[in-house]
Protein backbone atom coordinates (compact mmCIF):
# COMPACT_ATOMS: atom_id res chain seq x y z
CA UNK A 1 0.00 0.00 0.00
CA UNK A 2 3.12 2.44 0.66
CA UNK A 3 4.03 2.58 -2.81
CA UNK A 4 0.71 3.06 -4.39
CA UNK A 5 0.23 6.02 -1.84
CA UNK A 6 3.42 7.71 -2.49
CA UNK A 7 2.47 7.52 -6.12
CA UNK A 8 -0.63 8.88 -5.60
CA UNK A 9 0.60 11.64 -3.38
CA UNK A 10 2.78 12.57 -6.49
CA UNK A 11 -0.18 12.41 -8.61
CA UNK A 12 -2.28 15.00 -5.75
CA UNK A 13 0.16 17.59 -6.48
CA UNK A 14 0.40 17.17 -10.20
CA UNK A 15 -3.00 17.82 -9.78
CA UNK A 16 -2.97 21.09 -7.53
CA UNK A 17 -0.29 22.21 -9.97
CA UNK A 18 -3.04 21.53 -12.86
CA UNK A 19 -6.02 23.29 -10.59
CA UNK A 20 -3.70 26.07 -10.23
CA UNK A 21 -3.03 26.71 -13.88
CA UNK A 22 -6.42 26.04 -14.77
CA UNK A 23 -7.48 29.18 -12.44
CA UNK A 24 -4.28 31.04 -14.00
CA UNK A 25 -5.62 30.70 -17.47
CA UNK A 26 -8.90 31.54 -16.05
CA UNK A 27 -7.74 35.02 -14.90
CA UNK A 28 -6.28 36.03 -17.80
CA UNK A 29 -7.50 38.32 -20.23
CA UNK A 30 -9.02 36.64 -22.43
CA UNK A 31 -7.23 35.87 -26.19
CA UNK A 32 -8.84 37.17 -29.25
CA UNK A 33 -10.14 33.91 -30.39
CA UNK A 34 -10.88 32.80 -34.25
CA UNK A 35 -14.60 32.24 -34.89
CA UNK A 36 -15.85 30.74 -38.23
CA UNK A 37 -19.68 30.48 -38.72
CA UNK A 38 -20.52 29.94 -42.34
CA UNK A 39 -19.85 27.56 -45.12
CA UNK A 40 -17.84 29.92 -47.87
CA UNK A 41 -15.37 30.43 -44.71
CA UNK A 42 -14.89 26.42 -43.91
CA UNK A 43 -14.29 26.35 -47.74
CA UNK A 44 -11.79 28.88 -48.07
CA UNK A 45 -10.02 27.33 -45.28
CA UNK A 46 -9.57 23.95 -47.15
CA UNK B 1 -25.57 31.50 -51.11
CA UNK B 2 -26.58 27.90 -50.58
CA UNK B 3 -27.34 27.59 -54.23
CA UNK B 4 -23.75 28.78 -55.05
CA UNK B 5 -22.06 26.74 -52.98
CA UNK B 6 -23.77 23.38 -54.17
CA UNK B 7 -22.32 24.63 -57.76
CA UNK B 8 -18.77 25.02 -56.02
CA UNK B 9 -16.88 22.48 -57.63
CA UNK B 10 -15.00 22.62 -54.47
CA UNK B 11 -17.55 21.31 -52.77
CA UNK B 12 -17.84 17.44 -53.84
CA UNK B 13 -21.53 16.66 -53.16
CA UNK B 14 -24.09 19.85 -53.34
CA UNK B 15 -26.57 17.93 -51.14
CA UNK B 16 -23.87 18.22 -48.49
CA UNK B 17 -23.67 22.36 -49.02
CA UNK B 18 -27.14 23.32 -49.11
CA UNK B 19 -28.41 20.84 -46.06
CA UNK B 20 -28.91 23.21 -42.99
CA UNK B 21 -27.21 20.29 -40.84
CA UNK B 22 -23.96 20.54 -42.92
CA UNK B 23 -21.80 20.82 -39.97
CA UNK B 24 -23.00 17.90 -38.28
CA UNK B 25 -22.25 15.74 -42.00
CA UNK B 26 -18.40 17.08 -41.22
CA UNK B 27 -18.43 16.33 -37.35
CA UNK B 28 -19.74 12.37 -38.36
CA UNK B 29 -17.12 12.07 -41.00
CA UNK B 30 -14.45 13.01 -38.72
CA UNK B 31 -16.12 10.65 -36.00
CA UNK B 32 -15.40 7.80 -38.24
CA UNK B 33 -11.67 8.34 -38.08
CA UNK B 34 -11.93 8.69 -34.80
CA UNK B 35 -14.02 5.80 -33.77
CA UNK B 36 -11.57 3.53 -36.29
CA UNK B 37 -8.44 4.73 -34.84
CA UNK B 38 -9.74 4.42 -30.90
CA UNK B 39 -11.38 1.39 -31.72
CA UNK B 40 -7.67 -0.29 -33.64
CA UNK B 41 -5.52 0.59 -30.44
CA UNK B 42 -7.66 -0.79 -27.88
CA UNK B 43 -8.49 -4.04 -29.85
CA UNK B 44 -4.97 -4.57 -31.18
CA UNK B 45 -3.30 -4.11 -27.61
CA UNK B 46 -5.64 -7.29 -26.48
CA UNK B 47 -4.21 -9.08 -28.77
CA UNK B 48 -0.41 -9.06 -27.99
CA UNK B 49 -0.26 -12.13 -26.05
CA UNK B 50 -2.07 -13.95 -28.66
CA UNK B 51 0.31 -12.65 -31.39
CA UNK B 52 3.03 -13.44 -29.35
CA UNK B 53 2.17 -16.51 -28.97
CA UNK B 54 1.31 -17.05 -32.68
CA UNK B 55 4.82 -15.70 -33.96
CA UNK B 56 6.58 -17.04 -31.36
CA UNK B 57 8.64 -14.20 -30.48
CA UNK B 58 9.57 -12.70 -27.32
CA UNK B 59 7.66 -10.39 -25.08
CA UNK B 60 10.34 -7.42 -26.34
CA UNK B 61 9.65 -8.22 -29.38
CA UNK B 62 5.64 -8.17 -29.32
CA UNK B 63 6.42 -4.89 -27.55
CA UNK B 64 7.37 -3.71 -30.85
CA UNK B 65 3.65 -3.81 -32.12
CA UNK B 66 2.57 -1.31 -29.56
CA UNK B 67 6.15 0.76 -29.61
CA UNK B 68 5.95 1.64 -33.31
CA UNK B 69 2.41 2.57 -33.26
CA UNK B 70 2.49 4.71 -30.37
CA UNK B 71 6.42 6.63 -30.91
CA UNK B 72 5.58 6.96 -34.67
CA UNK B 73 2.25 8.71 -34.15
CA UNK B 74 3.86 10.75 -31.42
CA UNK B 75 6.80 12.13 -32.97
CA UNK B 76 4.94 13.00 -36.90
CA UNK B 77 1.56 14.87 -35.27
CA UNK B 78 2.92 18.24 -35.24
CA UNK B 79 4.65 17.77 -38.60
CA UNK B 80 1.49 16.05 -40.39
CA UNK B 81 -0.56 19.02 -39.00
CA UNK B 82 2.04 21.84 -40.28
CA UNK B 83 1.74 19.72 -43.74
CA UNK B 84 -2.40 19.89 -43.47
CA UNK B 85 -2.10 23.82 -42.68
CA UNK B 86 0.31 23.95 -46.33
CA UNK B 87 -1.67 21.36 -48.45
CA UNK B 88 -5.05 21.44 -46.82
CA UNK B 89 -6.93 19.53 -44.45
CA UNK B 90 -8.88 17.62 -46.33
CA UNK B 91 -6.22 16.49 -48.70
CA UNK B 92 -4.26 14.94 -45.75
CA UNK B 93 -7.66 13.63 -43.90
CA UNK B 94 -8.06 11.83 -47.08
CA UNK B 95 -4.44 10.65 -47.31
CA UNK B 96 -4.67 9.14 -43.65
CA UNK B 97 -7.59 7.45 -44.40
CA UNK B 98 -6.25 5.66 -47.19
CA UNK B 99 -2.93 4.86 -45.51
CA UNK B 100 -4.67 3.45 -42.18
CA UNK B 101 -6.98 1.48 -44.35
CA UNK B 102 -4.19 -0.04 -46.08
CA UNK B 103 -1.63 -0.40 -42.77
CA UNK B 104 -4.63 -1.82 -41.18
CA UNK B 105 -4.50 -5.01 -44.26
CA UNK B 106 -0.95 -5.11 -44.39
CA UNK B 107 -0.98 -5.64 -40.36
CA UNK B 108 -3.64 -8.25 -40.89
CA UNK B 109 -2.35 -10.51 -43.61
CA UNK B 110 1.35 -9.90 -41.42
CA UNK B 111 3.78 -13.20 -42.01
CA UNK B 112 6.03 -11.96 -39.29
CA UNK B 113 6.52 -9.61 -36.32
CA UNK B 114 9.14 -7.63 -38.34
CA UNK B 115 5.98 -7.42 -41.09
CA UNK B 116 3.60 -6.32 -38.80
CA UNK B 117 5.50 -3.55 -36.58
CA UNK B 118 6.34 -1.64 -39.82
CA UNK B 119 2.38 -2.35 -40.54
CA UNK B 120 1.18 -0.90 -37.35
CA UNK B 121 4.44 2.23 -38.14
CA UNK B 122 2.31 2.70 -41.61
CA UNK B 123 -1.14 2.71 -39.29
CA UNK B 124 0.70 5.26 -37.40
CA UNK B 125 1.09 7.52 -40.03
CA UNK B 126 -2.45 7.07 -41.27
CA UNK B 127 -3.47 7.88 -37.57
CA UNK B 128 -1.23 11.27 -37.34
CA UNK B 129 -2.45 12.71 -40.19
CA UNK B 130 -6.46 11.76 -39.22
CA UNK B 131 -5.68 12.74 -35.34
CA UNK B 132 -3.96 16.42 -36.15
CA UNK B 133 -6.68 17.27 -38.63
CA UNK B 134 -9.95 15.90 -36.74
CA UNK B 135 -9.85 18.47 -34.41
CA UNK B 136 -8.81 21.33 -36.61
CA UNK B 137 -12.04 20.51 -39.14
CA UNK B 138 -14.46 20.59 -36.14
CA UNK B 139 -13.00 24.16 -35.26
CA UNK B 140 -13.09 25.33 -38.78
CA UNK B 141 -16.57 23.92 -39.64
CA UNK B 142 -18.49 24.87 -36.33
CA UNK B 143 -18.54 28.26 -34.59
CA UNK B 144 -17.77 28.84 -31.42
CA UNK B 145 -20.74 29.03 -29.97
CA UNK B 146 -21.32 25.24 -30.79
CA UNK B 147 -17.90 24.24 -30.77
CA UNK B 148 -17.82 22.79 -27.44
CA UNK B 149 -20.90 20.37 -28.39
CA UNK B 150 -19.07 19.39 -30.78
CA UNK B 151 -15.17 18.19 -29.40
CA UNK B 152 -17.70 17.29 -26.63
CA UNK B 153 -19.65 14.57 -29.17
CA UNK B 154 -16.06 13.98 -30.44
CA UNK B 155 -14.81 13.28 -27.25
CA UNK B 156 -17.63 10.91 -26.24
CA UNK B 157 -17.71 8.65 -29.17
CA UNK B 158 -14.18 8.40 -28.60
CA UNK B 159 -14.66 7.35 -24.98
CA UNK B 160 -17.34 4.91 -25.99
CA UNK B 161 -14.92 3.17 -28.90
CA UNK B 162 -11.95 3.15 -25.77
CA UNK B 163 -14.98 1.14 -23.92
CA UNK B 164 -16.06 -1.37 -26.32
CA UNK B 165 -12.53 -2.01 -28.17
CA UNK B 166 -11.25 -4.13 -25.17
CA UNK B 167 -14.34 -6.42 -25.14
CA UNK B 168 -14.81 -6.23 -28.95
CA UNK B 169 -10.94 -7.29 -29.13
CA UNK B 170 -11.23 -10.05 -26.87
CA UNK B 171 -14.33 -11.19 -28.20
CA UNK B 172 -12.83 -10.99 -32.16
CA UNK B 173 -9.54 -12.04 -30.75
CA UNK B 174 -11.14 -15.62 -29.42
CA UNK B 175 -13.71 -16.09 -31.72
CA UNK B 176 -11.97 -15.39 -35.43
CA UNK B 177 -8.62 -14.59 -34.87
CA UNK B 178 -6.07 -11.91 -34.08
CA UNK B 179 -5.86 -11.08 -38.10
CA UNK B 180 -9.29 -9.51 -37.89
CA UNK B 181 -8.60 -7.24 -35.48
CA UNK B 182 -6.57 -5.61 -37.95
CA UNK B 183 -8.96 -6.48 -40.83
CA UNK B 184 -12.26 -4.60 -38.88
CA UNK B 185 -10.67 -1.45 -39.94
CA UNK B 186 -10.96 -1.68 -44.05
CA UNK B 187 -14.51 -1.75 -44.54
CA UNK B 188 -14.77 1.16 -41.82
CA UNK B 189 -11.87 3.02 -43.71
CA UNK B 190 -13.30 2.55 -46.84
CA UNK B 191 -16.60 4.01 -45.66
CA UNK B 192 -14.45 6.74 -44.16
CA UNK B 193 -13.64 7.35 -47.42
CA UNK B 194 -15.55 7.77 -49.28
CA UNK B 195 -17.65 9.74 -46.38
CA UNK B 196 -14.71 12.02 -46.52
CA UNK B 197 -14.48 12.71 -49.99
CA UNK B 198 -18.66 12.87 -50.54
CA UNK B 199 -18.93 15.36 -47.57
CA UNK B 200 -15.26 17.42 -47.21
CA UNK B 201 -14.48 19.96 -49.35
CA UNK B 202 -11.85 19.07 -51.90
CA UNK B 203 -8.12 20.35 -50.42
CA UNK B 204 -7.32 23.53 -52.00
CA UNK B 205 -2.67 23.92 -52.01
CA UNK B 206 -2.16 26.71 -49.69
CA UNK B 207 0.50 28.90 -50.49
CA UNK B 208 3.35 27.50 -51.54
CA UNK B 209 5.62 27.38 -48.80
CA UNK B 210 8.93 25.40 -47.98
CA UNK B 211 8.72 22.48 -45.85
CA UNK B 212 11.35 22.82 -42.72
CA UNK B 213 12.26 18.96 -43.00
CA UNK B 214 15.84 20.08 -40.70
CA UNK B 215 12.90 21.34 -38.39
CA UNK B 216 10.76 17.81 -38.34
CA UNK B 217 14.00 15.91 -38.40
CA UNK B 218 15.58 17.04 -35.12
CA UNK B 219 11.90 17.34 -33.53
CA UNK B 220 11.18 13.75 -34.22
CA UNK B 221 14.84 12.65 -33.09
CA UNK B 222 14.48 14.54 -29.52
CA UNK B 223 11.16 13.30 -29.21
CA UNK B 224 11.90 9.29 -30.48
CA UNK B 225 14.80 9.23 -28.13
CA UNK B 226 12.93 10.80 -25.41
CA UNK B 227 10.50 8.17 -25.64
CA UNK B 228 12.58 5.33 -25.94
CA UNK B 229 14.53 6.58 -22.81
CA UNK B 230 11.01 6.58 -20.85
CA UNK B 231 10.31 3.48 -22.35
CA UNK B 232 13.51 1.81 -21.46
CA UNK B 233 14.72 3.17 -18.42
CA UNK B 234 13.01 0.78 -16.38
CA UNK B 235 14.51 -2.43 -17.89
CA UNK B 236 17.84 -1.61 -18.74
CA UNK B 237 18.31 1.42 -15.93
CA UNK B 238 18.30 4.95 -15.67
CA UNK B 239 21.97 5.19 -15.45
CA UNK B 240 22.73 2.93 -18.26
CA UNK B 241 24.46 4.30 -21.34
CA UNK B 242 21.83 3.80 -23.86
CA UNK B 243 19.38 5.50 -21.43
CA UNK B 244 22.01 8.37 -20.67
CA UNK B 245 22.75 8.21 -24.64
CA UNK B 246 18.86 8.43 -25.71
CA UNK B 247 18.43 11.45 -22.91
CA UNK B 248 21.61 12.51 -24.28
CA UNK B 249 20.53 13.02 -27.94
CA UNK B 250 17.35 14.62 -26.48
CA UNK B 251 19.60 17.28 -24.81
CA UNK B 252 21.44 18.01 -27.89
CA UNK B 253 18.73 17.98 -30.92
CA UNK B 254 16.07 19.75 -28.71
CA UNK B 255 17.65 23.23 -28.66
CA UNK B 256 19.11 22.78 -32.05
CA UNK B 257 14.87 22.49 -33.14
CA UNK B 258 14.45 25.77 -31.52
CA UNK B 259 17.20 26.96 -33.06
CA UNK B 260 15.79 26.05 -36.23
CA UNK B 261 12.67 27.12 -35.49
CA UNK B 262 13.96 30.62 -34.92
CA UNK B 263 15.61 31.06 -37.52
CA UNK B 264 13.41 29.64 -40.29
CA UNK B 265 12.01 31.69 -42.27
CA UNK B 266 8.83 28.93 -42.85
CA UNK B 267 9.23 26.87 -39.37
CA UNK B 268 7.59 23.53 -38.72
CA UNK B 269 6.06 25.29 -35.59
CA UNK B 270 5.83 28.79 -35.40
CA UNK B 271 6.91 29.71 -31.73
CA UNK B 272 4.66 32.58 -31.52
CA UNK B 273 1.29 30.48 -31.21
CA UNK B 274 2.74 29.56 -27.74
CA UNK B 275 2.62 33.74 -26.97
CA UNK B 276 -1.03 32.71 -26.51
CA UNK B 277 -1.70 32.25 -23.12
CA UNK B 278 -5.02 29.86 -23.58
CA UNK B 279 -2.63 27.77 -25.99
CA UNK B 280 0.59 27.30 -23.83
CA UNK B 281 -1.36 26.79 -20.46
CA UNK B 282 -4.52 24.75 -22.23
CA UNK B 283 -1.75 22.35 -23.60
CA UNK B 284 0.47 22.24 -20.07
CA UNK B 285 -2.97 21.51 -18.32
CA UNK B 286 -3.98 19.26 -21.02
CA UNK B 287 -0.72 17.16 -20.14
CA UNK B 288 -1.10 17.07 -17.11
CA UNK B 289 -4.78 15.69 -16.90
CA UNK B 290 -3.26 12.71 -19.22
CA UNK B 291 -0.26 12.57 -17.00
CA UNK B 292 -2.65 11.77 -13.77
CA UNK B 293 -5.32 9.80 -16.02
CA UNK B 294 -2.79 7.05 -17.63
CA UNK B 295 -0.90 7.18 -14.38
CA UNK B 296 -4.31 5.95 -12.30
CA UNK B 297 -4.84 3.36 -14.86
CA UNK B 298 -1.22 1.92 -14.39
CA UNK B 299 -1.82 2.49 -10.53
CA UNK B 300 -5.09 0.71 -10.11
CA UNK B 301 -4.35 -2.90 -11.30
CA UNK B 302 -1.74 -3.07 -8.81
CA UNK B 303 -3.90 -1.91 -6.33
CA UNK B 304 -7.12 -4.07 -7.33
CA UNK B 305 -5.03 -7.12 -7.99
CA UNK B 306 -2.37 -7.33 -5.22
CA UNK B 307 -4.32 -5.80 -2.50
CA UNK B 308 -8.21 -6.46 -2.51
CA UNK B 309 -7.09 -9.74 -5.13
CA UNK B 310 -9.02 -9.25 -7.62
CA UNK B 311 -8.68 -11.12 -10.72
CA UNK B 312 -7.90 -9.50 -14.06
CA UNK B 313 -11.66 -9.63 -15.53
CA UNK B 314 -12.67 -7.63 -12.23
CA UNK B 315 -9.72 -5.37 -12.68
CA UNK B 316 -11.15 -4.23 -16.43
CA UNK B 317 -14.52 -4.36 -15.37
CA UNK B 318 -13.27 -1.96 -12.61
CA UNK B 319 -11.98 0.52 -15.14
CA UNK B 320 -14.54 0.65 -17.08
CA UNK B 321 -16.52 3.13 -15.54
CA UNK B 322 -13.62 5.67 -16.47
CA UNK B 323 -14.75 5.78 -20.25
CA UNK B 324 -18.28 5.52 -19.56
CA UNK B 325 -18.40 8.34 -17.04
CA UNK B 326 -16.46 10.26 -19.56
CA UNK B 327 -18.55 9.39 -22.45
CA UNK B 328 -21.35 10.78 -20.56
CA UNK B 329 -19.92 13.92 -19.16
CA UNK B 330 -18.33 14.95 -22.60
CA UNK B 331 -21.12 15.87 -24.44
CA UNK B 332 -22.71 17.83 -21.40
CA UNK B 333 -19.51 19.66 -20.70
CA UNK B 334 -19.76 20.70 -24.15
CA UNK B 335 -22.64 22.35 -23.90
CA UNK B 336 -22.50 23.95 -20.62
CA UNK B 337 -19.22 25.48 -21.40
CA UNK B 338 -20.95 27.11 -24.52
CA UNK B 339 -23.35 28.45 -22.77
CA UNK B 340 -21.48 29.43 -19.41
CA UNK B 341 -17.37 29.86 -20.94
CA UNK B 342 -14.88 27.27 -21.53
CA UNK B 343 -12.79 28.78 -18.65
CA UNK B 344 -14.78 28.09 -15.63
CA UNK B 345 -15.88 24.52 -16.70
CA UNK B 346 -11.89 23.08 -17.57
CA UNK B 347 -11.52 24.75 -13.84
CA UNK B 348 -14.09 22.70 -12.49
CA UNK B 349 -13.02 19.66 -14.41
CA UNK B 350 -9.50 19.87 -12.86
CA UNK B 351 -10.90 20.11 -9.19
CA UNK B 352 -13.12 16.75 -9.92
CA UNK B 353 -9.93 15.47 -10.82
CA UNK B 354 -8.48 16.44 -7.79
CA UNK B 355 -11.32 15.35 -5.64
CA UNK B 356 -10.72 11.67 -7.66
CA UNK B 357 -7.54 11.85 -6.52
CA UNK B 358 -7.69 12.55 -3.11
CA UNK B 359 -10.49 9.58 -3.11
CA UNK B 360 -7.72 7.14 -4.42
CA UNK B 361 -5.51 8.62 -1.38
CA UNK B 362 -8.34 7.14 1.24
CA UNK B 363 -8.29 3.43 -0.52
CA UNK B 364 -7.43 1.25 2.22
CA UNK B 365 -6.78 -2.93 1.73
CA UNK B 366 -10.77 -3.32 2.99
CA UNK B 367 -12.46 -0.35 0.53
CA UNK B 368 -15.41 -1.11 -0.60
CA UNK B 369 -16.08 -2.18 -4.00
CA UNK B 370 -18.36 0.67 -4.55
CA UNK B 371 -15.86 3.28 -3.54
CA UNK B 372 -13.25 2.41 -5.69
CA UNK B 373 -15.99 2.40 -8.68
CA UNK B 374 -17.13 5.88 -7.27
CA UNK B 375 -13.52 7.17 -7.39
CA UNK B 376 -13.15 5.89 -11.05
CA UNK B 377 -16.77 7.76 -11.58
CA UNK B 378 -15.42 10.65 -10.36
CA UNK B 379 -12.16 10.58 -12.37
CA UNK B 380 -13.86 9.90 -15.88
CA UNK B 381 -16.52 12.69 -15.05
CA UNK B 382 -13.43 14.69 -14.05
CA UNK B 383 -11.69 14.48 -17.82
CA UNK B 384 -15.00 14.52 -19.29
CA UNK B 385 -15.38 17.76 -17.88
CA UNK B 386 -12.12 19.01 -18.06
CA UNK B 387 -10.82 17.68 -21.87
CA UNK B 388 -13.40 18.94 -24.83
CA UNK B 389 -13.79 22.89 -23.22
CA UNK B 390 -10.06 22.44 -22.82
CA UNK B 391 -9.40 21.30 -26.39
CA UNK B 392 -11.60 24.04 -27.76
CA UNK B 393 -9.98 26.64 -26.01
CA UNK B 394 -6.74 25.46 -27.18
CA UNK B 395 -7.77 25.52 -31.33
CA UNK B 396 -9.53 28.67 -30.84
CA UNK B 397 -6.78 30.69 -29.47
CA UNK B 398 -4.35 30.34 -32.64
CA UNK B 399 -5.76 31.76 -36.10
CA UNK B 400 -7.06 29.40 -38.72
CA UNK B 401 -3.73 28.85 -40.28
CA UNK B 402 -1.87 27.26 -37.74
CA UNK B 403 -5.03 25.09 -36.55
CA UNK B 404 -2.95 21.49 -37.87
CA UNK B 405 0.23 22.32 -35.82
CA UNK B 406 -1.87 23.20 -32.83
CA UNK B 407 -4.39 20.19 -33.60
CA UNK B 408 -0.74 18.15 -33.87
CA UNK B 409 0.62 19.02 -30.44
CA UNK B 410 -3.02 19.07 -28.79
CA UNK B 411 -2.78 15.09 -29.70
CA UNK B 412 1.01 14.52 -29.07
CA UNK B 413 0.52 16.13 -25.44
CA UNK B 414 -1.71 13.28 -24.46
CA UNK B 415 0.86 10.40 -25.53
CA UNK B 416 3.38 12.64 -24.04
CA UNK B 417 0.92 12.17 -20.95
CA UNK B 418 0.87 8.57 -21.09
CA UNK B 419 4.73 8.64 -21.21
CA UNK B 420 5.91 10.41 -18.49
CA UNK B 421 3.13 9.72 -16.25
CA UNK B 422 3.52 5.68 -16.66
CA UNK B 423 7.31 5.70 -16.17
CA UNK B 424 7.24 9.05 -13.83
CA UNK B 425 4.68 7.28 -11.41
CA UNK B 426 6.12 3.86 -12.51
CA UNK B 427 9.64 4.72 -10.93
CA UNK B 428 8.63 5.93 -7.65
CA UNK B 429 5.91 2.95 -7.21
CA UNK B 430 8.79 0.65 -7.97
CA UNK B 431 11.58 1.91 -6.01
CA UNK B 432 9.06 2.47 -3.21
CA UNK B 433 7.36 -1.26 -3.64
CA UNK B 434 10.96 -2.82 -3.62
CA UNK B 435 12.32 -1.31 -0.95
CA UNK B 436 8.83 -1.98 1.23
CA UNK B 437 9.56 -5.85 -0.06
CA UNK B 438 13.08 -6.22 1.50
CA UNK B 439 12.44 -4.80 4.30
CA UNK B 440 9.49 -6.42 5.09
CA UNK B 441 9.57 -9.90 3.42
CA UNK B 442 13.27 -11.20 3.48
CA UNK B 443 11.89 -14.54 3.12
CA UNK B 444 11.00 -13.48 -0.47
CA UNK B 445 13.98 -13.97 -2.73
CA UNK B 446 14.93 -11.00 -5.15
CA UNK B 447 14.93 -13.50 -8.19
CA UNK B 448 10.84 -14.02 -7.11
CA UNK B 449 9.98 -10.62 -6.61
CA UNK B 450 11.53 -9.74 -9.74
CA UNK B 451 9.37 -12.67 -11.65
CA UNK B 452 6.26 -11.37 -9.83
CA UNK B 453 7.06 -7.68 -10.99
CA UNK B 454 8.09 -8.58 -14.32
CA UNK B 455 4.47 -10.22 -14.55
CA UNK B 456 2.76 -7.14 -13.27
CA UNK B 457 4.51 -4.87 -15.54
CA UNK B 458 3.35 -7.21 -18.30
CA UNK B 459 0.18 -6.76 -18.19
CA UNK B 460 -0.33 -3.36 -16.36
CA UNK B 461 1.94 -1.87 -19.77
CA UNK B 462 -1.26 -3.44 -21.59
CA UNK B 463 -3.50 -1.43 -20.19
CA UNK B 464 -2.56 2.24 -20.69
CA UNK B 465 -1.47 1.25 -24.30
CA UNK B 466 -5.26 -0.35 -24.31
CA UNK B 467 -6.37 2.82 -23.93
CA UNK B 468 -3.12 5.19 -25.04
CA UNK B 469 -3.41 7.45 -27.53
CA UNK B 470 -6.89 6.84 -27.73
CA UNK B 471 -9.60 9.62 -26.40
CA UNK B 472 -8.49 11.71 -29.91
Amino acid sequence: MKAFYYSVLVLLVLSVIGVVFSILKSSKKKNSEVNNSDLKKFIDLH
Amino acid sequence: MKDELAKNSKFPHPYFCSHPKWRYFILTTVLIGATMSALDVSIANVALPTIQNYFHTSLSNVEWVAMAYMVTLTALLPFFGRLADMYGRTRMYNIGFVVFTIGSALCGAAFSITMLAFSRALQAIGAGLLQSNSVAIITDAFPKEELGRAIGLQGAVQATAMALGAFLGGAIVSAIGWRYIFYVNVPIGIIGTFMAMLVLPKGIAKKKEKIDYAGAILFSISLLAFLFALNKGSSYGWTSSIVITLFGITIICLPLFFYNEIKNKTPMIKLSIFKSWGFTVGNFTGFLSYLIFFSVLFLMPYYLEMILHYDPLVTGTLLTPIPVAMAIMAPIAGYVSDKVGRRLVTTSGFIVILLAIFMLLLLQPNTSFFFVTLSMVVLGLGMGLFTPPNNSEIMLSVSPENRGVAGGILNMMRSLGLAVGVDVVGLVFSNIHYNYIHLHFHELSYSAYKHLWGNYQLFIKTIPRIIVVVLL
